[in-house]
């Protein structure tokens, strides 16, 4: 019996390890299974056969005992985990709770909700571990919302893999099928929040109005994908419902009152008066205007803004508080110090979400009227100084600080609130540009700052919150020290179990010689 | 309950008078460590040479997503240490039953005023003791290089919570196999066999339909402590290994009825 059982369990072994090994039911992991399930089953019928004593009633009793507390035992283990699993309780103790969802990403379900169903099916291999934090984001998606969540083993439906485009494990197709309209299916084939939450946003169609940007004078280009361009910026704000029209400012003599903000990027060279004519008109009739100056360039812009109280000052903000980060040189690229977290702007940023800006200028601010009301919204921190020659950024050399500056807070972003004839006009502008760049937009939280600026110029408060990062997360990917590591290594990493090997041997020996 | 005390305490004993507890104890701490260095060391490498190139640093999306301290470092010690506990756990739980039985002291045990269920009690506890304090032990270094990293030890504690209940599991199933067994090495390869068939099911999914598939994958233990590495606890996988344990105890509890009917 015992012979048997041994042979049973050792070709079941060799079965499973076959079929592991290869991914599928190979002849080897078939025989071995075959021969495995023989001599498991005759094995238990011998085991069976010898305890057929076991039906006398001296024992009948204790035996059925023992099998009621067993199938006891089992049930309630079963019942227990059957309800806590119907309850969800779950603690999310990762990195940045990764499996939290962002208002963002609810917010844009509930929206997609209200229109008809949504559906995520999840394609995946039986062996891809990508899949067990996909389908946990997608669980906790689906018990948040009216999100109906599927899963297929990649393979399974050829038919829908073909029509849907499905070509790797890890991959989700969201389907939304809205009241009276086509069913419209999105392809995620990166599934993290972030990526999702972008393709709920596209199939929500949601609706933010018709934003200008400026061209003609040397803007930052929405449509280059290189590192300086903006096309990241410019997908960014389609995804939040709006739509972009480029207008050349030397030919613009109007902008219209539907035109929902006009962004400004980094113009290089001087904008024509007619276009500034036109731009002060519009912030005149309740306009709104998102700016992204660099150091050093002056384009009339800067007048403008200064007429709205907004006096962008020349010269490079240098914040020993900031290290060479990202190819930097140290000083030159602050990080936000401080925050107006009462500010729309701000909403969900505090220190440890830090924006990067690459190379900025500062602004003063100086109210045109008593009941404009501006605020500086993300400040450089208590140390910075600015140094009145912007090509340090070309040399880069770090600048060293005249002894007669002390160092104070400088605003990196500020916003501009003005009634005029019973409308509001905002403006928001940033010292910097790169920070807006497809080279910088994802970095830290420069993302959430610049989309949150365009949603509140754009009057649109409740659709400001911190979004889902599309890629992993930066603290995910610091490095850890390795001579600190190294150190704890041999300390407590080997040290310890030495240690232990040494009273075993110790015990060892003393057994022998007693 | 002072024979019961008694029991536990000479179960301690035992348990330290044997090299194979330090032998083990080592053997964990061990290998944690040195795969976790092992990967620690890779991964801040690779980080070292994207972040020296062309790349510009660690702030932009310059490091391709798979290469995080979770994917590079968390996932592949759980896998690793997983695999090593299914081959270590037996050893240490093959004696607890067999030895009594193959020496005949178990007998002797229920003479003195200690019902079945309480020594399948005492040897449960003092198992789940040490199995608990070995994890903890392999717990310290990686513990301690990640809070000096910066990072924070919660998601960390959270794979380690994982993997403590995946070791109590397999010594659930270790004892109940011990517990039919007079053979210690009957009872080891009988946990092996055991253990490693209930580790993951993912193998039979190409013999089975999607429905009993997920069936399977919810048996199986290796889903339950993985999703730990993703650094989210849920309740029902804690219940899972708990059912485990009860099952596995009510079982050992059985043993002793069979062992009057089976001989």
């Amino acid at each position: 019996m015992r012979e048997l059982l041994g042979v049973g369990a050792i070709a079941m072994a060799f079965g499973i390890l076959a079929s592991f090994a290869s991914e599928e039911p190979g002849w080897f992991a078939l025989a071995n299974f075959g021969v495995g399930t023989a001599a498991l089953v005759l094995g238990a019928l011998l085991a069976l056969l010898r305890a057929r004593h076991a039906g006398a009633p001296a024992f009948r009793a204790p035996l059925a005992a023992g099998v009621a507390r067993v199938a006891l035992a089992l049930l309630a283990g079963v019942a227990l985990e059957r309800a806590l699993a119907w309850a969800d309780v779950r603690l999310d103790w990762s990195f940045e709770r990764k499996f939290e969802p962002a208002p963002a990403t609810l917010g844009v379900l509930d929206d997609l909700c209200e229109k008809g169903a949504v559906e995520a099916v999840l394609f995946r291999d039986d062996f891809d571990p990508r899949k067990r934090s996909t389908r946990i984001l997608l669980e906790t998606l689906a018990a948040r919302s009216c999100l109906a969540f599927q899963e297929r083993r990649l393979g399974d439906a050829p038919g829908e893999e073909e029509r849907y485009g499905v070509g790797t494990s890890n991959t989700v197709i969201v389907r939304h099928l809205a009241d009276g309209r086509p069913e419209t299916i999105e392809l995620v084939e990166r599934p993290t929040e972030g990526t999702l939450y972008e393709t709920f946003s596209l199939l929500a169609q949601r609706e933010g109005g018709v934003l200008w940007v400026a061209r003609g004078a040397g803007e930052g280009d929405l449509e280059s994908g290189g590192p300086n361009g903006y096309s990241g910026l410019a997908a960014a704000l389609a995804t939040e419902g709006y739509a972009l029209r480029q207008f050349v400012s030397p030919a613009t003599t109007e902008i219209p009152d539907e035109v929902a903000a006009v962004l400004w990027i980094a113009p290089e060279r001087a904008i024509p008066e007619e276009a500034l004519g036109a731009l002060d008109r519009y912030l005149r009739r309740g306009g709104r205007l998102v700016a992204w100056l660099e150091p050093g360039a002056p384009s009339g812009l800067e007048d403008l803004l200064a007429r709205w109280g907004i006096e962008p000052a020349s010269g490079v903000v240098v914040d020993p508080a900031s290290a060479a980060i990202g190819g930097c040189v140290p000083g030159l690229c602050p990080l936000v110090y401080a925050y107006a977290t009462s500010h729309p702007i701000a909403r969900g940023l505090d220190p440890t979400r830090m924006t990067f800006f690459r190379g900025a200028r500062t602004f003063r601010l100086r109210k045109p009227e008593i009941e404009d009301r501006l605020e500086q919204v993300a400040l450089a921190s208590p140390r910075s100084w600015i140094a009145p020659d912007a090509s340090v950024l070309e040399r880069g050399i770090p600048p060293e600080r005249p002894p007669e500056e002390t160092g104070d807070y400088h605003a990196l972003v500020v916003a501009g609130r003005y009634v005029r004839d019973g409308r509001e006009a905002r403006i928001a502008a940033f010292g910097d540009s790169q920070l807006a760049s497809n080279h910088d937009l994802r970095a830290l939280f420069n993302l959430d700052l610049v989309v949150n600026a365009v949603h509140w110029a754009t009057a649109r408060e409740p659709a400001i919150t911190l979004r889902p990062k599309v890629a992993v997360s930066g603290r995910m990917q610091f490095p850890i020290p390795i001579q600190n590591t190294f150190t704890r290594f041999q300390s407590l990493g080997l040290l310890l179990p030495e240690l232990l090997l040494i009273a075993g041997a110790l015990v060892w020996v003393r057994t022998r010689s007693a | 309950m002072t024979a019961f005390r008694a029991l536990l305490k000479k179960e301690l004993a035992t348990l330290f008078a044997s090299p194979l507890a330090y032998l083990a104890l080592t053997l964990v701490m061990l290998v944690t460590a040195l795969i976790f260095f092992d990967h620690l060391r890779i991964y801040n490498q690779i980080l070292f040479l994207y972040a020296s190139s062309q790349m510009g640093g660690f702030e932009s999306d310059t490091i391709p997503d798979h290469i995080n301290v979770r994917d590079s470092v968390f996932f592949p010690v759980l896998e690793t240490l997983g695999i090593t506990l299914i081959a270590l756990i037996p050893v240490i739980t093959m004696r607890v039953f067999a030895e009594e039985r193959a020496r005949g002291t178990d007998e002797l045990l229920l003479t003195l005023q200690l019902s079945p269920g309480q020594i399948v009690l005492a040897k449960f506890t003092v198992t789940f003791g040490f199995v608990l304090l070995m994890m903890a032990g392999s717990f310290v270094y990686p513990a301690m290089a990640t809070v000096e990293g910066g990072i924070g030890a919660e998601h960390l504690l959270a794979v380690f919570v994982g993997l403590s209940l995946h070791a109590l599991g397999l010594a659930s199933l270790g004892l109940a196999c011990s517990a039919f067994s007079s053979s210690q090495l009957v009872a080891a390869v009988a946990s092996w066999a055991v253990g490693f068939v209930l580790w993951d099911f993912a193998w039979a999914g190409a013999f089975v339909g999607e429905g009993f598939g997920r069936f399977l994958d919810a048996v199986s233990m290796h889903p339950r402590y993985g999703s730990f590495a993703e650094g989210v606890v849920r309740l029902e996988h804690i219940a899972y290994f708990a059912g485990l344990a009860l099952v596995a105890a009510a079982l050992a509890r059985l043993s002793f009825d069979w062992r009057r009917v089976a001989g």
